[in-house]
């Protein structure tokens, strides 16, 4: 939504982001490229990295604005049952597994934290100072972003300095350019591309989901929802940040 | 004074395994893991992908592993304290079969697939990935002028994969003494190639998928590739590479010096 902003274009592929203003780090990194701090005035990172990671630490200096996404954790562990493929039956034991490490362990390997390593490292201002003295933090609700698009993409591109909400036309046109159902498309676009044209799919779950806010875990079974309010009773600061993002329900 | 040395190559050619080899001898005992071949022999993919630049040994040597081009942005650190490259090749021929073996690429799309490798001259895949052609790959990291261009302290060994599977023990002698840790012993290549045979890699590689790891994503068989040939392709395979050969004047040099020729 922000790289169409930018771009005041609907983005066709990961791939045509890279050089960009608005461009994903782990993409970057991954093609052996850093960010093109030299091409650009200012350049906006996507990253799940811990701001601690010797990767992210490389721009502590030049970070001067970080905007946190943060988004309900029994969301977050659905979303990403399906965004890792775990197969239905085996969904339960994922959420549990989730709920024992306060994350994906995979995850946390990878240098992206636990659940609240994240949002503590990123939004604590103690914490967040630490890692970035010249930064500004904004943290924005997933929900807010999916209830209300526009607004949601007018607070970030004021905050960046991009613009604002003045821009409501703009704004609109980044927002129906970035719906769920054009992400889809380009998902589509992204799985049939390059060394995929040779290789059979496997049958697989989108990466783009349906977008679902506030979802119970009972679907999982009643045990998955017990073990997620013993983690709430037992964790002090993780029960202290789902108040804090309005989680309690 | 920290230094990198490189164990550079062309993605996808049993490079996990030739890590595995040459972790063996580093550390003259078996590896039993891939995070223990990770701590000893990192692939600086990996690292990146964990967040973590190479950790740099403050008194000495890190060798890593590396299929990124020298050019690319995540190499440009490393060009003052770059001191060795030992670059791996392999027939280019074989590259594409160990590609379709590890790429699971249908049957009915092997030729196609062929077709695709030689008109971009590499996989397109590695060349957005920041690995290069295959030639970008053998002559930067090759050829001397190459190489200091980007790395101006560096020497470099090239090693032919194949003759690295028909004599380990020849060749990882080789690397050792280019790697100049004092004189080479051979008992210690020995147990070397013992523990870092592909038999043992594989053991190590079923027991991390047995304990839920996906393991490293190299060609299925481990080995020179046996189950896909060259002359069981369709012969137009064979057509284009030939064509290739014949109208690519570097690309045919760089063959004939490697000795690759049909």
């Amino acid at each position: 939504m922000l790289a169409n902003y930018f771009r005041d274009a609907q983005v066709r592929s990961i791939a045509d982001t890279l050089d960009g203003v608005v461009t994903d780090y782990t993409e970057l990194l991954r093609v052996g490229k850093m960010l093109p701090l030299a091409d650009h005035q200012q350049v906006i990172a996507k990253t799940h990295w811990l701001p601690q990671t010797a990767v992210t630490q490389e721009y502590r200096e030049q970070t001067s604005k970080v905007v946190y996404l943060v988004r309900n954790p029994r969301d977050v562990i659905l979303s990403s049952a399906r965004m890792l493929n775990i197969p239905q039956a085996r969904r339960g034991a994922f959420a549990k597994d989730f709920i024992a490490h306060r994350g994906v362990t995979l995850w946390s390997r990878n240098g992206w934290g636990t659940w609240q390593e994240s949002v503590r490292e990123w939004t604590s201002p103690v914490a967040e100072h630490q890692h970035f003295p010249g930064a500004e933090v904004l943290a924005v609700r997933y929900e807010d972003l999916r209830a209300d698009p526009a607004t949601g993409l007018g607070r970030i591109v004021d905050f960046l300095g991009l613009g604002g909400l003045d821009d409501k036309v703009r704004i609109e046109r980044a927002v129906e350019s970035a719906s769920l159902a054009k992400m889809r498309e380009l998902e589509q676009l992204e799985r049939t591309r390059g060394v995929k044209a040779f290789v059979d799919a496997a049958p697989y779950d989108p990466f783009v989901g349906k977008g679902l806010t506030n979802q119970s875990l009972s679907g999982l079974g009643e045990d998955v929802e017990a073990a997620y309010r013993q983690w709430l009773d037992e964790d002090e600061e993780f029960r202290l940040f789902v108040k804090r993002f309005g989680y309690e329900a | 004074m920290p230094s990198v040395t490189w164990l550079a190559s062309y993605p996808m050619q049993d490079n996990h395994w030739i890590r595995f080899l040459l972790a063996s001898y580093l550390v003259d005992a078996p590896i039993t893991s891939f995070d223990g071949l990770e701590s000893e022999l990192p692939e600086q993919a990996i690292l990146l992908r964990r967040g973590m630049m190479i950790p740099l040994n403050e008194t000495g040597r890190t060798v890593v592993e590396t299929h990124f081009l020298p050019e690319a942005d995540v190499m440009r650190r490393y060009g003052e304290i770059t001191d060795k490259v030992i670059y791996v090749t392999l027939d280019p021929r074989t590259s594409m079969l160990k590609l379709m073996e590890g790429l699971r690429v249908s049957e009915a799309k092997r030729t196609e697939f062929v077709k695709d490798f030689i008109a971009h001259r590499g996989l397109s895949l590695f060349v957005e990935n920041g690995n290069g052609t295959w030639l970008q790959s053998v002559r930067q990291w090759t050829h001397p002028a190459a190489v200091r261009q980007y790395f101006p302290h560096a020497e470099v060994l090239t090693v032919r994969y194949e003759d690295l599977i028909d004599d380990p023990a020849t060749v990882l002698h080789r690397m050792a003494g280019f790697l100049g840790q004092g004189s080479v012993s051979g008992e210690r290549v020995g147990r070397a190639v013992k523990n870092g045979s592909l038999e043992r890699f594989d053991a190590v590689k079923q027991a991390e998928r047995a304990n839920g790891g996906s393991g490293p994503r190299d060609s299925q068989r481990g080995a020179l590739v046996s189950e896909m040939s060259w002359v069981a392709l369709d012969p137009e395979a064979d057509t284009e590479y030939r064509q290739w050969l014949r109208e690519d004047e570097d690309f045919r040099l760089i063959v004939q010096q490697l000795g690759y020729e049909p």
